[in-house]
């Protein structure tokens, strides 16, 4: 289910609010949350909900052997089996068609056979959304346990509201189940500030996503579904309409689950703070998917070593971060490329730090800018093909081209917008006063009349 | 509180608001409005439907066309189908196609009619149909496709785009407007209308000034060659043959008659598709498949996709290839009533046997017409009959004769008896082996829903052992394509020939006629 339609505005949250609310017990609360939320999952495919299911168990189960083994060779052993298998399930629904396919071309070249058959049933494996977050919530959980910063769930309920509470369950933001588990130990009374509060922020997700994300996939769409055919101007405009496009699709997506966990009581963490006005690709980091970029810190760059194995293996540390942060977002090489892309710019960063410049902070903002931006021909566009098109057209090389008037004004406009106005999530919403309220009303009724043209969430594919 | 009820008040109080105009003007046509047919019907003569004011809502309208009229005869298809409409004061005719349909749909709409009356439907297939990949359109959109449709932003700016340009539709949601010499129920100047009988009206028609269809830009891309209807057709679709069939099956158990056709294309399209490697083997396939699954029902079939078998030509095409023109229409409509209303044709093929010259059988009645009337005996039906046999006739001249003959592809029966003429003792060089290819071949060709064979009898001028291998050989073939054979040569004895001691007499005709009868009318 879709936050963008009609039956999850109309039918499922209603529902459910009314339903959470009306019932005494925490516990039986908890319980509609997890049954409606898995509900939700198996919306799109019944299976979902089984998958889901089995991460759960192996999460739930793993944590436990991970605090009760006697030794740490066993703890050790327990986090590898239980990382292992969360990482199988993911790796055989997401990773396979992949990896399969990659190696049967590569068999199939040096022998000169292929394998359709082999080929249909890998490119047949249909990938559940929202598998990357769920499995990353519960290595981290089980990662947590064995490091005692947190002890085992011994309340399955708990945990299973943990891993599906549908509001971060398609797309995030990543949560640690050190920032829920204390939510979940108290009864959340109805309070309609708190609930104005999380629907006013919920509402303004909506619209960033229906009018201003949705506008832009529009045109850039328009110039990135045939890269081939683009000059240097639309190259440009199309790339950097689609930085402005992902931002807006994912941090409205962030905004929505934040609102919605807020009507629920329920705090998550939040995920963009204007990163496009980073000083540094390592500060962009920081203000971008920083659910992820912690994750990815915390659980697979510090074990690697971080820095504190000195700098030659800081650097491969960095890249084989970010290269494999490249690869959660999807199996596809582009993606991968994206990653080691982002970790040359940090790698960079270190480098220019070290020379100790005084580069003004507007044009550090402004070399990260077009840098970032750059980087998003890797993440937007698949083939190799399509991508040597759009950067042989942004170097220049096919000529100026025609000036995207119309792209390039909701560019400065987006532009003007994530400068001078601060992250929705940061907006005092509970202080609203009639007028804005109403106005936020109206903007949620232009943006539910948009939905029927609307794009899906882009991060929802990964 | 206050503010959470002003919040969800003012986002209520819009898309009310918002759904309310979009129900009124229905910019798209999502909703159903009799009351616009209606007033087309109680004007004098009656007004054409724009399509503006019929939008999506083919369905309802097309049971309204059929339920308010005495119908006995429709023609239902996709949007090739929509020019063939009622001739000149013809009330009983109704046509039931739709743009974009798919076999599905054509079985909920039938599913939907009356079972009362006995009906002629002339069923439009279209190749594409069985391509996996084709989805036809969503004629029973839902309840959260119309609540989307209601709440949508691009509705509502239409809407307004409307009102703007036609004020009126604020108070009145349509109103009789000219378009050159026809009166048009709408509510602007409508690209398309429709007339009461269901069949579709270009504007161009009745004014030439207004919207003519754009020619459609021939490509070789399968992607983008008419929006991509043949892309990825790599089979014929298992399901959609399965619910063509029952198509025919409800249509024999409600008693109607049926003629499937298919609609024309344009000749550098039908050359394309004959020859493309993707879609040439499925085009050949749905060629010879149709014929023979409408015969299993006892229906017949007509193949239109050469349009010069109309006869139809290129200027006929509205838009370069693909839809054609009312003339066109109306000859196909020519060709169907003549299939639905002649009765049965019978095609008789073969030698001098079936030929049965009076001079040669001193007989007045040869085994073809003696069958021909017991068939319309049986099937209480008018059996013309077309007896194409040809003395002196060989498997190899018949073979040559018949691959080609629109006479033979569109007959409803018939009797082949071949082979004498292939004897080596009257065709120095004939052999069982040839006479077999031949007729394996012949049989291949024809597709009439009644095929009946017969061998031939012994007339004692050659050897007795080589006319048996003949006989045996004959049915054999006819075997191996499941038509039945009549055994003559075992019946047949020296009497039964008539004065020439090559052809039979009066009586040895009876016989052959007895002979192919026993053999039953299936599946008429």
């Amino acid at each position: 289910m879709l936050f963008n339609s009609f039956v999850f505005l109309f039918v499922f949250l209603p529902l459910v609010v009314v339903a959470y609310f009306a019932l005494p017990s925490h516990r039986a609360r908890l319980a509609l949350i997890v049954v409606a939320s898995y509900a939700f999952y198996a919306y799109a495919k019944w299976w979902f909900a089984l998958l889901m299911a089995a991460s759960t168990l192996v999460g739930f189960v793993g944590g436990q052997l991970v605090e009760r083994a006697p030794t740490v060779g066993r703890r050790k052993l327990a986090l590898g089996v239980t990382a292992a298998l969360l990482l199988a399930l993911l790796g055989a629904f997401k990773y396979a068609a992949f990896v399969g396919g990659n190696l049967t071309s590569f068999v199939g070249v040096i022998t000169a056979h292929g394998f359709p058959g082999f080929h249909a049933f890998l490119n047949g494996i249909v990938l559940p959304i929202g598998i990357s977050f769920y499995t990353f919530e519960g290595i981290s959980y089980t990662a947590d346990v064995y490091r005692r910063k947190l002890p085992a769930e011994r309340d399955p309920l708990r945990y299973l509201f943990f891993i599906s509470f549908f509001p971060h369950l398609i797309a995030g933001p990543i949560v640690r189940y050190g920032i829920l588990q204390p939510q979940l130990l108290r009864k959340h009374r109805f309070d309609v500030d708190r609930v104005r509060a999380g629907l006013l922020l919920f509402a303004l997700g909506l619209a960033k996503k229906t009018l201003v994300a949705d506008g832009l996939a529009t045109w850039v769409n328009r110039y990135l579904d045939d890269p081939s055919s683009l000059h240097a101007f639309e190259a440009w405009a199309a790339i950097v309409g689609f930085g402005f496009q992902i931002y807006f699709d994912f941090s409205a997506y962030s905004d929505m689950a934040l609102g919605l966990a807020r009507i629920f009581g329920i705090e998550l963490p939040w995920n963009f703070n204007r990163p496009y006005r980073a000083s540094s690709p390592i500060e962009f980091w920081r203000r971008w998917h920083v659910t992820l970029s912690t994750w990815l810190r915390d659980y697979l760059y510090i074990p690697l070593g971080g820095n504190r194995k000195g700098e030659r293996r800081r650097d491969a540390n960095l890249l084989a971060t970010m290269g494999l942060g490249g690869l959660w977002h999807g199996a596809s090489l582009n993606f991968v490329v994206w990653g080691l892309y982002q970790g040359l710019l940090l790698l960079a960063t270190h480098r220019v730090r070290r020379l100790a410049l005084r580069v003004p902070p507007a044009v550090a903002v402004g070399v990260t800018f077009v840098a970032v931006m750059f980087g998003w021909v890797f993440f937007r566009l698949h083939s190799a093909g399509a991508i040597g098109d759009a950067v042989s057209a942004m170097v220049f090389a096919r000529g100026l081209g025609q000036f995207p008037g119309h792209l390039v004004v909701l560019i400065v406009a987006a532009c003007a917008y994530t400068a001078l106005v601060p992250e929705e999530w940061t907006w005092d919403v509970k202080s609203f006063g009639f007028a804005r309220v109403a106005t936020v009303g109206a903007v949620l009724a232009v943006a539910i009349a948009s939905i029927y043209t609307s794009h899906p969430f882009i991060y929802f594919r990964f | 509180m206050a503010r959470l009820l002003v919040f969800l008040g003012t986002t209520a109080v819009l898309l009310g608001a918002c759904a309310g105009l979009n129900w009124w003007v229905d910019p798209f046509g999502e909703f159903w409005k009799p009351a616009a047919v209606d007033d087309a019907r109680a004007s004098s003569p009656p007004c054409l439907v724009s399509h503006e004011v019929i939008g999506g809502e083919y369905l309802p309208f097309k049971l309204d066309v059929f339920r308010s009229r005495p119908t006995y005869k429709f023609v239902t298809g996709s949007s090739r189908v929509l020019k063939i409409g009622s001739w000149p004061g013809e009330q009983s005719f109704a046509n039931l196609g739709m743009p974009v349909i798919s076999p599905e749909v054509v079985l909920e709409e039938l599913r939907s009619l009356p079972r009362t009356v006995p009906e002629t439907m002339y069923l439009g297939v279209e190749a594409f149909w069985f391509n996996p990949n084709f989805t036809g359109f969503d004629v029973t959109p839902g309840f959260e496709h119309r609540v989307r449709y209601v709440l949508s932003r691009s509705a509502f700016e239409e809407s307004v785009r409307i009102l703007r340009r036609a004020p009126y539709v604020f108070l009145h949601r349509w109103q009789k407007e000219r378009v050159g010499s026809s009166c048009v129920i709408g509510r602007a100047r409508p690209a398309l209308a429709w007339k009461l009988d269901g069949s579709r009206v270009w504007s161009f028609e009745p004014d030439p000034k207004t919207y003519h269809p754009a020619i459609d830009p021939f490509t070789t891309d399968l992607r983008k060659l008419r929006t991509g209807i043949y892309a990825g057709w790599t089979e014929l679709s298992k399901k959609r043959l399965h619910v063509l069939e029952q198509i025919l099956a409800l249509a024999r158990s409600r008693g109607w008659r049926v003629i499937g056709f298919t609609p024309p294309d344009g000749a550098r399209y039908l050359r394309f598709f004959a020859s493309n490697p993707v879609i040439g083997p499925r085009w050949r396939e749905f060629g010879k498949l149709m014929p023979k699954l409408f015969r299993r029902y006892g229906y017949g079939w007509l193949d239109f996709r050469d349009a010069a078998s109309i006869p139809c030509r290129h200027s006929d095409f509205v838009d370069g290839g693909y839809h054609t023109d009312a003339a066109c229409s109306m000859r196909m409509r020519g060709r169907l009533d003549a299939a639905a209303g002649r009765g049965l044709t019978l095609v008789a093929l073969g030698d001098s046997i079936p030929a049965a010259r009076p001079r040669e059988c001193r007989c007045r009645n040869g085994f073809v017409s003696i069958y021909a009337r017991t068939l319309s005996r049986a099937t209480h039906q008018p059996v013309s009959t077309l007896n194409l046999a040809v003395p002196g006739s060989n498997s190899s001249e018949l073979l040559a004769a018949v691959r080609h003959d629109p006479r033979v592809r569109n007959a409803d029966a018939i009797l082949l008896m071949i082979g004498h003429n292939d004897t080596p003792w009257v065709s120095p060089g004939g052999s069982v082996g040839l006479l077999t290819r031949n007729l394996d071949a012949i049989l291949g060709t024809l597709h009439a829903p009644l095929v009946r064979v017969a061998n031939f009898y012994d007339d004692q001028h050659g050897k007795p052992r080589v006319a048996a291998e003949y006989a045996r050989a004959i049915c054999a073939v006819a075997r191996r394509h499941q038509v039945p054979c009549a055994d003559v040569y075992d019946a047949f004895n020296a009497n039964l020939l008539a004065p020439d001691h090559v052809h039979p007499s009066e009586a040895g005709h009876r016989l052959i006629a007895r002979l192919l009868v026993r053999l039953g009318f299936a599946p008429y």
